[in-house]
C-alpha cells in the first residue's frame, strides 16, 4: 500500500465530479479527480463522432448476442449504439444483483460519466419542488429554500451556458440565457393552439446546455447531432468540454483514470474521512490516497454504494449511515409515457433543417397553486417533446408498393407529428432502496448493488394524467388520430434516479445537512443526485451543478476557518 | 476510405478493447470478415437478390439499390446477423417467388418475365399485409424498434433494402440531402425549394 496526500479528493468525474475539481483547485487546493473508467480526452477520443451511417456495422442494426450478454442493461437505453458503445459500462464486467430487473442502472464506465451521454435539458428548480415534501407530508423538509440555491444556479449557468428563453414562471425560474433555440413551424402553431385554448399552461423551447454562441471558449452548435457521440467543437456541457480544462488550467489537478474507489476511511480519533481506498481497475493494485476534504460525486447509485462499503466500528452500517437512511427513498421521473397526433396537410410544403439538440417545454401546470380540485395525485410532470416529420426508413415501412413510384414518393417527407413525453414526479418511499450483497463480490471484491423499486399509487395516477390531459392538448390544437402510449417503464428508466443520501436538517433522518455535509463526518460532502431529498418533476442535473459549487464554496470556507 | 474513416470503423468494430489508443494501435492487424457473407447465397439467389432489391428501389434520375451496394448489405445481414429463424424466412421467401413463376409461366423466377416477377414480388407483399393486419402492436412507445423473427419474407426485403440504400453512401448523398454539419437550424424551410428530404 502506497500514501499520499492532497488537500481534496474528488470521487468521479461526472457532471458534479468535475465541477468539485473545478472550483476547488480554482479556489487554490490541490485535488485529485478520480474514477474508476477509462480515460476519454476531449476531441481526440470522440471516435464515434461524425461516424456516416454506411460506416456504421450493419448500419445501425443492434448486435443483438453482444448486447444481450455484455450489455444486457446499457443496451436499453437510447444512446447506446456502435458510435457510443465505447463509453458504456460492461455489464458482464460490472454487474449489479438481478440486473436488469427492478431497476434500470445506466451508467458510462469512462472519465466525464454520463456528462458525455446525457439529454442536456437543465431547468431551475422552484420553492414549488423544495417545499413539496414540507406541504404533502412525503419525504421529509429539504434543509433549503430557492434563495439559498438561487445565486449558484446563476453561477453556473454563466459557466456552462445554458440556451432557452426567459419566461417569467413561478415554478420553473429563469436561467442566465444565452438565445433560445428555435421551435419549428408545427411547434409554434401547436404552442399557440394550446395558448388559446388553455389559461393555465404555455409550451416554451427547451432549456439546453448547448450553445447558441461561443462562450468561455467553446464554439457554438453546428446542429449535428447526435451530442452523444462527443462533440469536438465542445457545443454541449460536458466535463472534457467544460470544466476538465478549467481545473487543469489551475495546475492544481491531478486527474486519475482506472481508479475503482473501494471505500472512504474513517478515523475515530479526528472523527473524519482519513482516506480513501482505490483499486486500479486493470492491474488491482491498491492505493490509499489521503486529504484534507472528500467530495462525494460518484452518481447517485455510486456515491451510496462507496458509502455503505465504508463500514467501521463507529459506522457499521455505512459511513455517515447512523440515521439507518441511507440507501433508502431512492426515486426516478415517470418515464416513456406520452402523445403523438398528426397533422395530415398542415405546412406540408415545410420541412425543417438541421439536427437540433432540443425539443420543446411545457412547464408543469399541475397543482402548481395548491392541489388542483380535478387532480388525484400531489405533485405533478412536465412535457418534452416536439414535431417532425417521419424518417425515410419508417414512411417506407407503411408506403405500400415498391419500385419507381415508391421511391420517388419517399422523396416528399409524410406528415408532420407532434410528440408530447411526460416526466413525472415520483414521490420519497423508503422502500424504493438500494442495499449491498456481501454474498455478491464483483470483480475487485466489493459487494455488488441489489435495487428494490417499485411505482405506487400517486405516479400511476400522474402517467393516467400525463395521457390524459396529452391527448386533449393535442386534440385541441387540431391534432388527428391522436395516440397515448406508455413505453417499458423500470425504475432508471428516466436515467434521473436521485436520493439514497438525503439531506435534512436532523441527523436522525437524514445523512446530508443543508450544506451536502455528512452528518458526523464533516470533511465529507455529497453532491452528485445521492443527495436529494426529493425528485421534482424538473431534469436534475443544474441542480446538481449549483449544489456542488455551493458545497465546494462552503467547504473551502470551513476550511480556511479551521472548522474541519 | 480515408485514414480516420477506417480508424473510426476499427475502432467501433473492436467496441469495447480498453481505450481508444490501444484500438489505433491494434486496429491495423484485424481483418474485416467478409467469408460468411460471400457465401451466404449461391450465384443464383445471389443475382435473385440483386434483381429484387433493383425491383424495389430502381435507377431512376439518381442511382438505384445495385449501385448503392444493397446486395452486399442484404448478404451481410443474412449471413452474419439475422438468426436460424430469420435466415430460414429469407431462404423460403426467395423459394416462394421460384413457386410463384414456375406455377405462372414454367420458369423460376430469375428465368420470368418482367410482369411475373411483379406478380410474385406483389404476392409477397400480400402476404406480409394478411401478416400485419393479424398482428397488430399497440401501446408501446411509438418509436421502439421491433424484432420480429416470424416477420414475412417481403418485410424483411424490404427493410433491408431501404435501409440498405438510404444509409448508403450513394443513397444518402445523390437521393437525400447529405448535409453532415448543417451548421445552423431552420424551422421554416420551403421544401419545394429543396424537393429531396434532408438525411438524418
Amino acid at each position: 500500500m502506497q500514501t499520499q496526500q492532497f488537500d481534496a479528493i474528488v470521487i468521479g468525474s461526472g457532471v458534479t465530479g468535475g465541477w468539485a475539481a473545478k472550483e476547488l483547485t480554482e479556489k487554490g487546493l490541490k485535488v485529485l479527480m478520480l474514477d474508476r473508467g477509462r480515460m476519454v480526452e476531449h476531441i481526440t477520443d470522440y471516435t464515434g463522432e461524425h461516424t456516416p451511417p454506411w460506416q456504421v456495422p450493419f448500419r445501425g442494426k443492434p448486435l443483438r448476442d453482444l448486447y444481450k450478454d455484455e450489455y444486457p442493461v446499457q443496451s436499453q437505453q437510447y444512446a447506446f449504439d456502435e458510435t457510443t458503445r465505447h463509453y458504456y459500462n460492461n455489464d458482464k464486467l460490472n454487474p449489479y444483483v438481478d440486473q436488469p430487473k427492478d431497476f434500470l442502472w445506466f451508467r458510462a464506465d469512462v472519465v466525464g460519466g454520463k456528462s458525455l451521454l446525457w439529454g442536456r435539458q437543465v431547468y431551475r428548480w422552484s420553492d414549488l419542488d423544495f417545499e413539496a415534501n414540507k406541504n404533502d407530508g412525503h419525504g421529509i423538509d429539504w434543509p433549503i429554500r430557492y434563495k439559498d440555491i438561487a445565486p449558484w444556479y446563476s453561477y453556473v449557468e454563466k459557466f456552462i451556458g445554458v440556451s432557452g428563453r426567459a419566461e417569467n414562471l413561478p415554478q420553473l425560474p429563469d436561467s442566465e440565457f444565452l438565445p433560445p433555440m428555435e421551435m419549428n413551424v408545427v411547434e409554434k402553431h401547436v404552442k399557440a393552439k394550446i395558448e388559446e385554448h388553455y389559461d393555465d399552461r404555455m409550451m416554451t423551447i427547451g432549456r439546453v446546455a448547448v450553445l447558441t454562441k461561443p462562450h468561455n471558449g467553446r464554439a457554438a452548435c453546428h446542429y449535428c447531432g447526435p451530442c452523444h457521440r462527443g462533440c469536438s467543437a465542445g457545443a454541449y456541457f460536458s466535463t472534457q468540454s467544460s470544466t476538465l480544462p478549467a481545473a487543469r488550467q489551475t495546475g492544481n489537478l491531478t486527474l486519475k483514470a482506472d481508479c475503482v474507489v473501494e471505500g472512504i476511511d474513517y478515523d475515530p480519533a479526528t472523527k473524519r474521512a482519513s482516506g480513501v481506498r482505490v483499486i486500479d481497475a486493470n492491474t488491482m493494485e491498491r492505493t490509499l490516497y489521503t486529504g484534507k476534504l472528500v467530495f462525494v460525486c460518484a452518481s447517485t447509485v455510486g456515491s451510496t454504494q462507496i458509502l455503505l462499503n465504508s463500514r467501521s466500528e463507529q459506522f457499521p452500517n455505512g459511513l455517515g449511515n447512523t440515521s439507518g437512511v441511507l440507501g433508502h427513498y431512492l426515486m426516478d421521473h415517470t418515464y416513456a409515457t406520452g402523445v403523438v397526433g398528426v397533422y395530415p396537410g398542415l405546412y406540408a410544403d415545410r420541412v425543417d433543417f438541421g439536427n437540433r439538440p432540443n425539443g420543446i417545454y411545457i412547464p408543469r401546470f399541475r397543482n402548481v397553486r395548491g392541489n388542483d380540485a380535478d387532480a388525484d395525485f400531489v405533485r405533478g410532470y412536465n412535457y418534452q417533446g416536439g414535431a417532425m416529420r417521419p424518417g425515410v426508413t419508417g414512411q417506407a415501412m407503411s408506403t405500400p408498393g415498391f419500385g419507381k413510384e415508391f421511391k420517388e414518393s419517399l422523396r416528399t417527407p409524410g406528415p408532420w407529428l407532434m410528440f408530447l413525453g411526460g416526466f413525472g414526479e415520483c414521490l420519497p418511499y423508503h422502500d424504493n432502496r438500494m442495499e449491498l450483497v456481501d454474498s455478491k463480490r464483483d470483480r475487485f471484491g466489493i459487494p455488488q448493488v441489489k435495487f428494490h423499486f417499485s411505482w405506487h399509487d400517486n405516479e400511476r395516477k400522474i402517467i393516467d394524467d400525463i395521457q390524459k390531459q396529452g391527448q386533449a392538448m393535442l386534440t385541441a390544437a387540431g391534432a388527428i388520430n391522436v395516440k397515448s402510449f406508455q413505453g417499458n417503464m423500470p425504475g432508471g428508466a428516466a436515467i434521473h434516479e436521485m436520493g439514497t443520501a438525503r439531506m435534512g436538517d436532523d441527523p436522525n433522518e437524514s445523512v446530508l445537512n443543508r450544506w451536502n455535509q455528512m452528518h458526523g463526518v464533516p470533511n465529507v460532502f455529497v453532491t452528485d443526485g445521492a443527495c436529494m431529498t426529493s425528485a421534482s418533476c424538473v431534469n436534475p442535473s443544474l441542480t446538481f451543478m449549483a449544489l456542488t459549487a455551493r458545497a465546494v464554496d462552503y467547504a473551502v470556507n470551513q476550511l480556511q476557518d479551521g472548522a474541519i | 476510405m480515408n485514414r480516420r474513416e477506417l480508424l473510426q470503423t476499427c475502432a467501433m468494430l473492436l467496441g469495447g478493447v480498453a481505450s481508444a489508443a490501444v484500438s489505433r494501435a491494434v486496429m491495423a492487424a484485424v481483418p474485416l470478415n467478409r467469408g460468411l457473407s460471400a457465401t451466404v447465397f449461391d450465384p443464383d439467389q445471389r443475382k435473385t437478390v440483386e434483381l429484387l432489391s433493383e425491383m424495389i428501389i430502381p435507377a431512376t434520375d439518381t442511382p438505384g439499390a445495385m449501385a448503392a451496394g444493397v446486395p452486399d448489405f442484404i448478404a451481410q445481414v443474412v449471413a452474419e446477423w439475422y438468426n436460424e429463424a430469420e435466415r430460414a424466412v429469407f431462404f423460403r421467401g426467395l423459394k416462394a417467388l421460384d413457386t410463384y413463376c414456375l406455377a405462372a409461366e414454367s420458369k423460376v423466377f430469375l428465368a420470368a418475365s418482367e410482369a411475373c416477377r411483379i406478380a410474385a414480388l406483389s404476392e409477397q407483399e400480400q402476404v406480409l399485409a394478411d401478416y400485419k393486419s393479424q398482428h397488430t402492436e399497440s401501446g408501446g412507445h411509438p418509436l421502439a424498434p421491433r424484432d420480429d423473427d416470424a416477420l414475412p419474407f417481403f418485410g424483411k426485403l424490404k427493410e433491408l433494402v431501404v435501409v440498405g440504400f438510404y444509409t448508403s453512401e450513394v443513397g444518402a448523398k445523390e437521393e437525400l440531402e447529405y448535409h453532415p454539419m448543417p451548421g445552423h437550424y431552420d424551422g421554416d424551410v420551403d421544401y419545394t425549394q429543396v424537393g429531396r428530404r434532408f438525411s438524418a
